[in-house]
């Protein structure tokens, strides 16, 4: 036990992209990695999908993502989303912290849309494509949960193991437009 | 194969994000059921030339099993619902 | 000036002269020509040797269609063979180089083909190498392969980058020509979102060669101007540069664009070339035709041309391509050319027409002479052309002449419409074949639909689009068409074609760059080949990498010629992508090197790299593989030091990949109940299970460990490897199978970090990073419960052991994955902890007897691998239940899990070795078994295997002889228990207090 008393009494938390190599200057055409927004991931239980996305319909932060469930995000890390999303739902649905699982990215730019179509088979035209809109698509192999939340802005939501090569592969996407990538906060 | 796959839930797809897992119409026998249905359900396999019903899951979508009804022939996709749904009697 | 240029016109920038190379010898052209069209304005006519024959051939069309002039552009990594020079735009400092010749061009050995040629005849290859077969390998095969092909391709690595992207619009039309642009026009001023694609770098179609006034103004301004409206329209997207290649289900058209292939050195910002997988509501064919030549003897002396080819460098390149021109012909394009290459200032000395005269009437360009009813029987000269033999009724005539210019009629491009299956339609009144009806979604536009005028083309443009803009709901302006002068008459019933002048003196080529004449073809049919799908491949005509664009029409004319029938009846072969030839670069992609497939990071990633680990990949993973330390000479030695310390000590192992999925609701228990093959149901809250899962035909499908962290709440592992395949058989159950359970389930491997922390010291390394109580009575054997961590951090816990020896499974929330191993391994200093990896965490395994997918390999049953006894059959159901039961399954002497120790303990086992009895013949005949797993075991010192044996069980302690073919590996090893290490788990829980 002699150890002990070098140990940290808290563990620091990582960012599984926090050693990479962010833009000295930030281009019209952005890539931001989030810092650590709060998520949460959804399940309606058995019957309740109705009640659930009434309940959710409320809130911001919500993302569609397939039948009867959700990803609900905060930018704020101390929103502590899943456990305010758990005593909110109840018994009406499955509430999973998805904060360390998931990264989140955001596109944005005039070029944003003629960057994804390099990797994602998915009309994202604005009059197809609508604000609010998203889902999960592969891209480059790599399943993530795409949405549009601005007129030129998509956000991604892909799961941790992948966020090295993710990132590897939007940045070569958007290397015609000169992407810059930086890191929030 | 068809190019795209509208999924009931993600809309048209590229086909690369599905993965087939073969005959929708096969339903799985009671445990006491006899062994040629066991036998039949696990290894015995149509191969139609025409409108053939396949199991495809939208593995890189929605994760989804889907009823995809398609022709082998024209390559032309009937019509495509999710598989839950159909199993409990096609309720949308 | 050049020998052949112009001194005015065309579209070349006269202003920017670039210099190039050929075959080492310095040219010049200008910014807007092509290889070829800067080749013929220096006066090089001769550019490259026929595939089989090696005969001189020159440049025969001005496009994509070219089968004589391949070259080999660029050098060192850039080195690409085989492009077409009348594809091929031209940069300053090109270096291009001519194709199979030896020594060079002008002399070529291989040339001796010719002379040999009645030796070469069809099918030669079917008749000359059939026999004696010993010769194939050894003499034939190499000698064919030496001859065959083109250029070569660089063994170097290719520097540039490719990419691939999608793209969604209302109408994709395909062809910039007369058609191709008042169709986008129409689509585009109606607000439709369209691509307009084109393989040339220049937007105008035949409007580049158009010699006639558009609106008062040259055609290619008039062609420009419609390209400068388009370029404005916001909803419209141009694709010069690229190639429409394939049509596939769902109208999904697969092109590539050249983005970089014209620049000196490609910037490293954009791909060389790309690939757009365009989605187009609907879609126009606007591919215009091609040109068919005419089949004489000596029709392949270079010189010999298209008509179109012709008047396309006059018009566009300002080029001549003779200084004393012949043009052939059996119709009235051809006549039209003759008069069109007169006003552009190139000379016609004679206009030979196949037909009487009274067929046709267009006035002929002075000084020009007619010869109506006459036949080409020969051409004259040899490295290139300097005269022909005419005959006309009995009487024959020789003429001076520097180039030939032929003109067989026109065959609409129909290629993308049939990639389908449907077959061109012959028709009687183009005499030629039509793109087949494929439905309203992909239409055919212009001169592709059989029109031959500009003002039918450009109005039906207009038409065709004007269609779709109503079909998907829109209006459409009206967009006037434009007055052509001297206008030509409309299409009427076109002339019959001249499959083949009669009385040639020297092969008359139909297929130019595989050598197929019309010889060839009489052979084909004499010989029983005569359906155009055999006669193809009996005379490789159209199988050569124009893929018969010249060739086929022409080959089912003559077969049908032959045969007295319509073409209609002979058909033609069929049409697959892609349409020209595409790169390998081009069709991988990004997909390449390390890019190849993703890869994922485990949360302790970062940690084991700073612990100096040694990776390797493991499905999509990068994995520790073993820890090495200063001093350690190989692997072994870093494997058997993490494995003795996890033995004596304590070690930390990442087992962050491991699949884990949460499942909740009132039936979950019932749901896993289903899927294990062990039972389920009683499992008490707080505690973990081993579970098995079978495929429904009985065998092993995953093994891992079911934690009821709730009532109705549970948490499974899986393993790496197996992850998503365990994933998706849930949702298949849960969806397809038993939708009417409630059950919900997510996967949460991506959230938790976890690791292993095994050996006799772990509960007191584990005690100093985890508050709660690690003792005996608090967390035993199989406990899974939630635990907190110094500074309030939630974690969950397992009591589980791979290894054998006491152990812990801790995972925390992945971003803090790696404090917390960095803190377990100062809190484990004091006690020896070192990390271990995956190769140290196998031996440990096999050393215990535990089972992993080297022995779950998909053939295995439970009772094969000693887990029989997991098997609840007692259970109504569950998967694999009912076939598991199959006598075949359950049979006595099956493979069975043993352990192998080798009779000479210095022997290693390899994994894959078969086992046969001691004393029998090695075959497999007599195979008895394998070997699953294999390792040096440093508990006990000497090397160690798993396997499985027939009947095994009740062998323990015979020998049996272990045979590795591949190795040439025959020695003896006994038969033991699969546990060789602490067989009764005394380790799990160490008697002796901390």
């Amino acid at each position: 036990m002699s150890d002990l008393s070098s140990l940290p009494v808290a563990f620091d938390w990582q960012h599984p992209l926090s050693a990479i190599l962010t833009s000295d200057v930030r281009a019209v055409d952005h890539l931001e990695i989030l810092a650590r927004p709060s998520i949460a991931r959804v399940i309606a239980a058995a019957g309740e999908s109705v009640a659930v996305a009434a309940i959710l319909g409320g809130m911001a932060g919500v993302r569609a993502a397939g039948p009867q469930e959700w990803i609900v995000l905060d930018d704020d890390p101390q929103a502590a989303l899943p456990a305010r999303l758990a005593e909110r739902l109840g018994s009406l649905a499955f509430v999973l912290d998805a904060g360390d699982g998931e990264v989140c990215l955001r596109l944005s730019g005039p070029h944003c849309r003629r960057i994804l179509a390099k990797g994602v088979g998915l009309d994202l035209h604005p009059d197809v494509f609508g604000l609010g809109d998203g889902g999960f698509v592969l891209c480059h192999a790599i399943r993530m949960h795409l949405s549009r939340t601005g007129d030129n802005l998509f956000e991604i939501l892909a799961p941790r193991s992948y966020a090295t090569s993710l990132l590897d592969a939007l940045k070569r996407m958007g290397r015609e437009f000169d992407l810059s990538v930086g890191l929030s906060g | 194969m068809a190019s795209l796959i509208s999924c009931p839930h993600c809309g048209p797809r590229p086909k690369e994000e599905f993965a087939v897992r073969g005959d929708a119409t096969l339903l799985r026998p009671a445990p006491e059921a006899s062994d040629e249905a066991w036998h039949a359900y696990v290894y015995l396999r149509a191969n139609p030339r025409g409108v053939h019903v396949e199991h495809w899951q939208h593995v890189g979508g929605c994760r989804r099993f889907l009823v995809v009804e398609r022709n082998t022939l024209t390559h032309d996709v009937l019509s495509v619902a999710d598989a839950a749904e159909v199993a409990q009697g096609g309720a949308a | 000036m050049s020998a052949h240029r112009l001194l005015t016109g065309g579209l070349i920038d006269r202003g920017k002269p670039l210099s190039f190379t050929f075959d080492g010898r310095r040219h010049s052209g200008f910014a807007g020509d092509t290889l070829a069209s800067a080749l013929l304005a220096d006066g090089v006519s001769l550019m490259g040797r026929s595939f089989k024959y090696h005969r001189p051939r020159g440049v025969m069309t001005a496009g994509s269609a070219e089968p004589n002039a391949l070259v080999t552009v660029g050098g060192g990594t850039r080195r690409e063979p085989n492009l077409r020079a009348t594809m091929v735009e031209l940069h300053e400092t090109l270096t291009a180089v001519s194709q199979n010749r030896w020594p060079s061009l002008a002399t070529d050995f291989g040339a001796l083909n010719d002379r040999l040629s009645a030796l070469l005849s069809a099918g030669f290859y079917y008749k000359t190498f059939m026999w004696p077969s010993a010769f194939w390998e050894k003499l034939y095969e190499p000698l064919i392969r030496r001859a065959a092909g083109l250029g070569r391709a660089t063994l170097k690595r290719d520097p540039d980058a490719y990419e691939k992207a999608w793209a969604f619009c209302d109408l994709l039309v395909i062809g910039a020509g007369p058609a191709g642009l008042m169709a986008a026009l129409t689509a585009g001023r109606a607000g439709l979102r369209v691509i307009l694609a084109d393989e040339d770098f220049r937007l105008g179609g035949w409007l580049l060669s158009e010699t006639r006034l558009i609106d008062g103004r040259p055609a290619h301004d008039f062609a420009a101007i419609l390209v400068e409206e388009l370029a404005a329209l916001p909803n419209v997207t141009l694709l010069p540069r690229s190639t429409v290649f394939g049509w596939y289900d769902d109208n999904v058209f697969g092109a590539v664009e050249r983005v970089q292939k014209h620049l000196p050195i490609p910037s490293d910002k954009q791909p060389v070339e790309r690939i757009w997988r365009i989605v187009a509501k609907r879609a126009l064919m606007a591919t215009g035709a091609e040109e068919r030549p005419l089949v004489f003897g000596g029709n392949d002396r270079p010189g010999v041309m298209m008509a179109g080819a012709a008047l396309t460098y006059a018009a566009r390149y300002g080029v001549a391509v003779g200084k004393r021109v012949a043009v052939v012909t059996a119709s009235d394009s051809g006549r039209q050319t003759a008069a069109a290459l007169a006003r552009r200032g190139v000379e016609v000395v004679a206009l030979i027409d196949a037909r009487t005269a009274s067929a046709q009437a267009s006035p002929m360009p002075e000084g020009a002479r007619t010869l109506t009813g006459a036949h080409v029987v020969d051409t004259l000269g040899r490295l290139s052309v300097e005269g022909l033999v005419t005959v006309r009724a009995g009487f024959e005539e020789r003429l001076d002449c520097d180039a030939v210019a032929m003109a067989g009629g026109w065959n609409p491009r129909v290629h993308l419409a049939c990639q389908h299956g449907a077959k061109p339609v012959w028709s009687d009144v183009h005499q030629a074949f039509l793109p087949p009806d494929v439905g309203p979604d992909f239409q055919a536009a212009g001169a592709a639909a059989g029109l031959s005028t500009l003002a039918e083309a450009l109005g039906d443009g207009v038409r065709k689009a004007t269609a779709v803009v109503a079909d998907l709901g829109r209006s459409a302006p009206t967009v006037p068409l434009p007055e052509i002068d001297a206008e030509e008459a409309a299409s009427g019933a076109a002339a019959s074609p001249v499959w083949l002048m009669p009385g040639a003196r020297s092969k008359a080529f139909v297929d130019f760059q595989n050598d197929v004449h019309a010889g060839d073809l009489a052979l084909a049919l004499r010989e029983g080949f005569g359906h155009a799908e055999h006669a193809k491949r009996y005379t490789t005509n159209a199988m050569a990498t124009d893929q018969g664009k010249l060739s086929g029409v022409n080959a089912s004319g003559l077969l049908a010629a032959m045969k007295g029938l319509s073409p209609a009846e002979v058909g033609i072969t069929t049409y697959r992508p892609f349409y020209t030839p595409v790169s390998f670069g081009a069709l991988a992609g990004t997909a390449r090197d390390e890019e190849a497939v993703p890869h994922r990071l485990s949360p302790l990633d970062g940690w084991a790299k700073a612990q100096g680990a040694m990776f390797v990949e493991a499905g999509l993973w990068h994995r520790p593989a073993y820890f090495p330390r200063p001093g350690e000479k190989d692997w072994r030695a870093s494997v058997d030091r993490e494995v003795r310390t996890v033995r004596a000590a304590v070690g930390l192992c990442d087992v962050s990949t491991l699949g884990k999925i949460e499942l909740f609701g009132p039936d979950a228990a019932e749901f896993l109940n289903r899927l294990y093959c062990n039972p389920m149901l009683r499992l008490p809250v707080g505690k973990a299970r081993y579970g098995l899962m079978l495929r429904e035909d009985g065998m092993v499908f995953d093994d891992g460990t079911v934690s009821r962290l709730g009532h109705q709440h549970y948490l499974i592992t899986t393993t790496t490897a197996m992850a998503a395949k365990v994933m998706s058989h849930l949702e298949h159950a849960a969806q397809v199978l038993w939708p009417a359970l409630q059950v919900r389930f997510a996967s949460v491997s991506e959230q938790w970090a976890q690791m292993s922390l095994a050996g006799p010291k772990a509960r007191q390394v584990l005690q100093a990073v985890v508050e709660d109580d690690l003792s005996a009575e608090a967390v035993p054997p199989l406990a899974a419960q939630a635990v907190t961590l110094r500074g309030g951090l939630r974690g969950r816990l397992f009591r589980i052991s791979f290894s054998g020896e006491l152990a812990y499974e801790l995972a925390v929330p992945a971003g803090h994955g790696r404090a917390v191993a960095e803190a377990i391994m100062a809190a484990g200093r004091a006690h020896g902890i070192c990390p271990y990896g995956l190769e140290a965490l196998n031996v440990l395994r096999i050393e215990k007897g535990h089972v992993t997918h080297a022995e779950l390999d998909g053939r295995t049953t439970p009772d094969d691998v000693g887990l029989g006894h997991m098997l609840a059959r007692q259970k109504p159901d569950f998967i694999g239940k009912r076939l598991s039961e199959r006598y075949g399954l359950t049979a006595a002497d099956r493979g069975q899990l043993v352990g192998l120790v080798p009779v000479d303990r210095q022997r290693m086992i390899r994994a894959g070795a078969h086992l046969l009895r001691e004393g029998a013949k090695p075959s497999t005949l007599n195979d008895q078994g394998h070997v699953t797993s294999a390792c040096y075991s440093p508990t006990l010192g000497h090397p160690i295997a798993l396997a499985l044996l027939k009947s095994g069980r009740e062998r323990l302690g015979e020998r049996v002889l272990v045979w590795d073919r591949l190795h040439k590996e025959e020695f003896l090893a006994e038969v033991v228990s699969p546990v060789f290490v602490d067989p009764d788990n005394r380790k799990i829980e160490p008697k002796e207090p901390a």
